[in-house]
């Protein structure tokens, strides 16, 4: 990406085509993304479709009011994030600063939640391995249920890690001037994939936390 | 890029106030037994509506110009159609001007 304010790198016509670059290649990256997640998914289908009494006992192992409370948090931030590109298309620097600091504080109170309940889930011997119990006659069920319960917010969780780095490094080239009117490609394509992660947990969460809860 | 669209601070927040209502929606259906799988189905689909709106206002999918899109279609089908001349030409001899806007056949 181009370090002055509004010139384009060399292999490109203009600053359009750049734009129009960046922007593609983006969505392929999110595209790819989504294939990633999509075995996950697929994974989880298929073994919730083979034990589905399993992974609703294990299910309410989870906090629903925790899970929602996150998502919450997590809709809050993809909002403060749309402020951000919003504040960058009209080159309100100040304002930019402040809705990705925002951001920033949103994702990391959704971590913490995230660190509590992974916390509890340690305490509790529900992380798969040696030390799993779960007491029923769904406890190898429920190990799988956990399994993917861990691996599935544990990448969802890696992605915001990764998505707060990107937004540190977007507030301190916001302080130092780099973005303007004409451009602000950076602060779009981080937008796009902190939404595409709000996506991923947009599903993660009936999934996760919702299952069979009307039966008790 | 030369004149993005600016969504007013409404409409942003019109969605987000959508998504946490959804998101309410969600957790409360899931303790309703609607029978079956219709429980899922709901959650689901639920779920599908929220992911539209994000697409469609939060990634500006909606204000996507239509010759964007179409132009970065036709350039990924001529990087395509580019990748093996020879064969192409071999496959389509009678007419290359076919080359052109035709769909690749993968």
């Amino acid at each position: 990406m181009s370090d002055s304010v509004s010139a384009h790198a060399h292999q490109f016509d203009d600053a359009a085509q750049q734009h129009e670059a960046s922007w593609l290649g983006m969505w392929i990256f999110l595209a790819t993304e989504v294939m990633f997640f999509g075995g996950m998914f697929l994974g989880y289908t298929i073994y919730r479709s083979v034990n589905p009494q399993g992974f609703a006992s294990a299910s309410h192992h989870l906090d629903v009011w925790l899970g929602t409370i996150n998502t919450a948090v997590l809709i809050c931030s993809s909002f403060t994030m749309a402020l951000a590109v919003r504040a960058a298309q009209l080159g309100q620097r100040k304002l930019v600063i402040i809705f990705l600091v925002l951001t920033v504080l949103l994702g990391s109170a959704f971590l913490a939640i995230k660190f509590t309940e992974y916390h509890v889930k340690f305490a509790e011997h529900l992380v798969p391995g040696s030390a799993f119990a779960f007491a029923g006659p769904h406890a190898a069920a429920a190990q799988l249920f956990f399994s993917l319960y861990f691996a599935m917010t544990g990448m969802h969780a890696l992605h915001m890690i990764i998505g707060l780095g990107l937004l540190a490094t977007l507030i301190v080239k916001s302080a130092r001037g780099r973005f303007s009117r004409s451009y602000y490609t950076p602060v779009e394509m981080v937008g796009l994939y902190w939404h595409f992660v709000d996506i991923i947990w947009i599903f993660l969460f009936p999934l996760l936390y919702l299952v069979g809860r009307h039966a008790g | 890029m030369n004149s993005p669209h600016v969504v007013s601070i409404k409409l942003y927040a019109t969605i987000f106030g959508a998504l946490l209502l959804l998101t309410i929606a969600t957790a409360g259906a899931a303790f309703v037994d609607l029978g079956g799988e219709l429980n899922s189905i709901v959650a689901l689909s639920i779920a599908v509506v929220k992911t539209l709106l994000v697409l469609l206002f939060f990634m500006h999918v909606r204000y996507s110009s239509r010759p964007n899109v179409g132009l970065c279609r036709r350039r990924i089908v001529l990087a395509i159609d580019h990748d093996d001349p020879d064969h192409e030409r071999r496959a389509h001899s009678r007419d290359s001007n076919a080359l052109i806007g035709r769909k690749p056949n993968l």
